[in-house]
């Protein structure tokens, strides 16, 4: 519990300004500005890749130039010019790390920064860490235990060189090169990200966690994680990411497949805090991510929940695929948007298999001039009898310049299934406010009370290490936005 | 022949209006006229009309000596008789005062195109090619402080195979005036483009029920465009069954204070019939309230979707806007698509929407049979119940049995095949 309480701490030292935007000084390697084929083989070669990878990502490249970025998402920005990114960006080589007493002292303190230090995370025992810094997945903690019960937990560039069998079968097989621009992008260009693997049978014992950092100017981070569950196991996975302030936009594009098979569960978390960009929409993180789980076994189950109150434009949908019969599907998701921010997010569920189930809990937080929207659909195939959906969507709206948009689709092609949804959008009501100021709470402190009750649904869903740092990071984002 | 150049329909529009000039609506109508909507369009991708580009399709030219005597439903009711698109004066009734009926000249005819033109329904192909089509734009008006209290039938009648039609009607309600109108879409034709302007004026009222009941092989593409005043208060209801592709697509504008907006639709759909309910609201400024409540009833290999849209602008404050779509599957070959769309940019508001599709529930299946009560005449008390429900709810109670047997044709004809 001192870790938790030391986590607290750290946040009250914050007053109301986003608290990762500092620049680590490392010396970093970075590949000439701009992408092209050259490009790719290189970061290819850097990784001293087998051949096949080299290829799929050749081929992905091809597929990304033939195709257009979209354009429906509620989103406005310019046009993002990709020959002005670093695709490859890490800090400079170092003999390989096996604790992190020998890691650069810099990084260290960066990790110290980043609230929630490698010590605590110690301290609490549970969790081991996979740092990814700019590209590169710098160290990863409690490797040996893990391995001790067969789990693999690592960088997906050194997967690549120990497990190629298992990258080479699941890569790119739940969201396919040609899926869209930004995932296409991702494969071609991708530089590291994490790889779990479950063997049959083994409940992961603790949480995994990784924390992204985009440090280097310009460069863009496009990772990709790998999750793999066999048969009757559990995970629970956690992510979070920062990024230092800085004045132009920075775009993280990464990719996420996660497979279960036969009565395995996948919780994936995501606490997403990249830079949102200063009060008048400067600067910020272009957070263009694609998710999604494949629920292949029966009785499987994959779980999204994410908080989401970075970067200046989220571009995100964690979706599920419910092949295996049974399967289940859930997305928790609490989307927070200030000032200048632009989220579109939500997800898909996409029943296959028989008497497959599907809950989305989705809440919305809209402020200052920022727009929200939930996008997600629900389809039920011919062959998904008994399938059953329920969707509740709930935005709020702060102040009088915001917006918040919902947009569910709903395709039933089979009359054996139920789906439901329901979708709510008002404002804090007057009388709720009214009761907490009554009982001596200043209007920030009730309407930070009243979004978090509002939350709830969602937050009782993370792991307890990010419950408590959510629940703080929503009451950041939103000050300023009253009175 | 002038009219017959073959699968190509851009072209016959464009023939259609070779002898207007260039500043001519039709003209102008027709030089925006470039393509049947793409699927990917956001608006079309659940109703594709693809199928349209390969048939050999031409405007009619409306053929005055056609005499139809359709029978009024009512007795005592006023009917307006369209024949192939063009208003037929002679088989409608005489008007009461305070009505009158006209056909608009080229500066009112453009004004009516401007409105649609500044709509959302720009793109709408019913709006390029029935402006360059139509015969003629009618306008119906009903003039200050008077309530009609008859019913005024509209039937819309004619057309043939491969031949395209299309009305054009300006509905108008003065200030505190009144009206219910039933309109019976009754074409033979393959495909029909209804335009429909409607304003209503401050404290105006009025009640509309539409009936999609073509041909078993038309297309029916009708584009509404509506503008309440303050204190207005538009109550409409559509019911799709007929056609082998029907959509109605409603675009409302809420331009005046505390006015009232209700647009309720049943679509029951069997076959390969696929009906398109489409609305849009937009909530422009405060006060206002709206409400839509859509039902349908799939059986075959149909297709049913549900599209409304509720836009809330920054300044619209206090407004309420409520939606509910439920659909019930019957055949394992029929789809539901639903897609109810919030767009909030106002703080102070009550917006909710919901929306369900799935088969008769369990529960209540097993109440009634635990009853004595047959499967199959269990299953038709709820859906005839499902009806009921919306029906009861939102028509205007002297219309009430009319719209449930027109509702009830339908339905035995879905039940038979699926029950």
């Amino acid at each position: 519990m001192v870790a938790t309480k030391e986590t607290i701490d750290k946040i009250k030292e914050v007053s109301g300004t986003y608290k990762y935007g500092f620049v680590t000084d490392l010396e970093a390697e970075k590949a000439p500005l701009g992408l092209s084929e050259d490009i790719v083989k290189f970061i290819s070669h850097k990784k001293k890749e087998p051949k096949w990878l080299l290829e799929w990502r050749l081929k992905a490249y091809k597929k990304w130039l033939s195709m257009e970025a979209p354009n429906w998402a509620m989103v406005d920005f310019p046009k993002i010019n990709f020959q002005d990114i670093y695709y490859y960006s890490a800090p400079k080589a170092k003999p390989k790390l096996n604790s992190l007493d020998e890691v650069d002292p810099e990084l260290l303190r960066t990790y110290e920064k980043l609230g929630i230090p490698i010590k605590e995370q110690e301290v609490l025992a549970g969790v081991a860490v996979d740092y990814v810094f700019d590209s590169v997945s710098v160290v990863t903690t409690f490797r040996e235990q893990l391995a001790k019960e067969g789990i693999i937990f690592c960088p997906i560039s050194e997967a690549v060189q120990t497990h190629p069998d298992l990258v080479k079968k699941y890569i790119g097989s739940v969201i396919p090169i040609s899926d869209n621009y930004y995932a296409a992008l991702n494969s071609a260009v991708f530089t590291d990200g994490s790889f779990v693997y479950i063997p049959k049978g083994v409940k992961c014992p603790m949480e995994l966690s990784t924390y992204f950092r985009i440090n280097e100017q310009n460069s863009g981070q496009f990772e990709r994680t790998l999750i793999i569950a066999e048969d009757n196991t559990y995970v629970s996975y956690l992510e979070g990411c920062t990024a230092p302030q800085r004045d132009e936009n920075q775009l993280h594009a990464a990719v996420v497949e996660l497979v279960a098979m036969d009565n395995a569960e996948i919780k994936y978390s995501t606490v997403q805090n990249w830079y949102p960009g200063d009060k008048d929409g400067k600067g910020g993180i272009y957070n263009f991510v694609t998710k999604r789980g494949n629920c292949i076994g029966k009785k499987s189950k994959i779980s999204w929940t994410q908080v989401e109150t970075g970067s200046a434009i989220t571009w995100k949908y964690p979706s599920c695929v419910l092949k295996g019969d049974e399967s289940v599907g859930e997305f928790y998701s609490v989307a927070v948007a200030n000032n200048a921010q632009q989220a579109d997010t939500g997800t898909k569920m996409i029943h296959i298999g028989k008497n497959t189930k599907s809950t989305i809990i989705s809440k919305g937080i809209s402020a200052g001039k920022a727009q929200n929207t939930y996008r997600g659909q629900v389809q039920i195939q011919k062959k998904a009898k008994g399938s059953r959906n329920f969707t509740q969507c709930d935005s709020l709206l702060i102040g009088d310049k915001c917006g918040a948009h919902t947009v569910p689709y709903i395709n039933q092609f089979t009359p054996y299934a139920r789906v439901e949804h329901e979708a709510t959008t008002s404002k804090i009501s007057e009388d709720q406010l009214f009761y907490c100021l009554q009982r001596g709470l200043d209007t920030e402190q009730a309407t930070s009370l009243i979004v978090n009750g509002f939350c709830k649904e969602v937050m009782k869903e993370l792991p307890m290490e990010f419950a408590v740092e959510a629940q703080k990071l929503i009451g950041i984002s939103l000050e300023g936005s009253v009175g | 022949m002038l009219h017959n150049i073959k699968g190509n329909y851009i072209t016959s529009v464009k023939d259609h209006v070779r002898q207007y000039n260039e500043k001519s609506f039709r003209k102008l109508a027709s030089n925006n006229f470039k393509s049947w909507p793409n699927p990917r369009e956001e608006t079309w991708r659940l109703s594709r009309l693809g199928v349209l580009s390969r048939k050999e399709i031409t405007p009619i030219i409306p053929d005055y000596k056609k005499n139809f005597s359709s029978f009024s439903k009512f007795n005592g009711s006023k009917i307006i008789r369209f024949v192939d698109g063009a208003l037929r004066e002679d088989l409608s009734s005489n008007l009461p005062p305070g009505l009158s009926l006209n056909i608009l000249g080229e500066e009112d005819s453009l004004r009516c195109f401007h409105k649609f033109k500044d709509s959302n329904l720009k793109d709408h192909p019913s709006t390029n090619v029935s402006f360059s089509c139509t015969p003629s734009i009618v306008k119906l008006t009903i003039e200050k402080d008077v309530k009609i209290r008859d019913f005024f039938e509209i039937i819309y009648e004619g057309g043939d195979d491969n031949l395209s039609v299309h009305p054009a009607l300006h509905i108008e309600l003065k200030d505190n005036s009144s009206i219910t109108i039933i309109e019976r879409f009754n074409h033979l034709s393959s495909l029909i483009m209804p335009l429909q302007l409607v304003e209503l004026k401050k404290n105006a009222s009025m009640n509309s029920l539409k009936i999609f009941n073509d041909s078993q092989q038309s297309y029916n593409l009708s584009a509404n465009c509506t503008f309440l005043s303050e204190k207005s208060n538009y109550n409409s209801f559509s019911l799709i069954k007929g056609g082998l592709f029907t959509r109605s697509e409603t675009h409302a504008y809420l331009k005046g204070k505390n006015c009232n907006l209700n647009l309720n639709g049943v679509y029951l759909s069997s076959k390969n019939q696929h009906h398109d309910l489409t609305t849009a609201i937009y909530h422009d400024v405060p006060k206002c309230t709206s409400k839509q409540i859509v039902r349908g009833v799939l059986g075959g290999e149909s297709t049913g979707v549900f599209q409304g849209k509720v836009r809330v602008a920054p300044d619209a404050q206090k407004t309420d806007g409520q939606q509910m779509s439920r659909a019930i599957l019957l055949s394992e070959n029929a789809t539901a698509n639903a897609k109810p769309e919030l767009e909030i940019y106002a703080d102070d508001v009550i917006c909710a929407h919901g929306a369900t599709v799935g088969e008769i529930d369990d529960e209540q299946l097993f109440y009634i049979k635990s009853r004595g009560v047959s499967e199959k005449k269990a299953k038709l008390i709820l859906i005839t119940a499902f009806l009921k429900d919306i029906i009861n709810d939102t028509v205007e109670e002297s219309i009430q049995n009319f719209v449930f047997e027109e509702a009830e044709q339908a339905l035995s004809e879905i039940i038979s095949k699926e029950i």
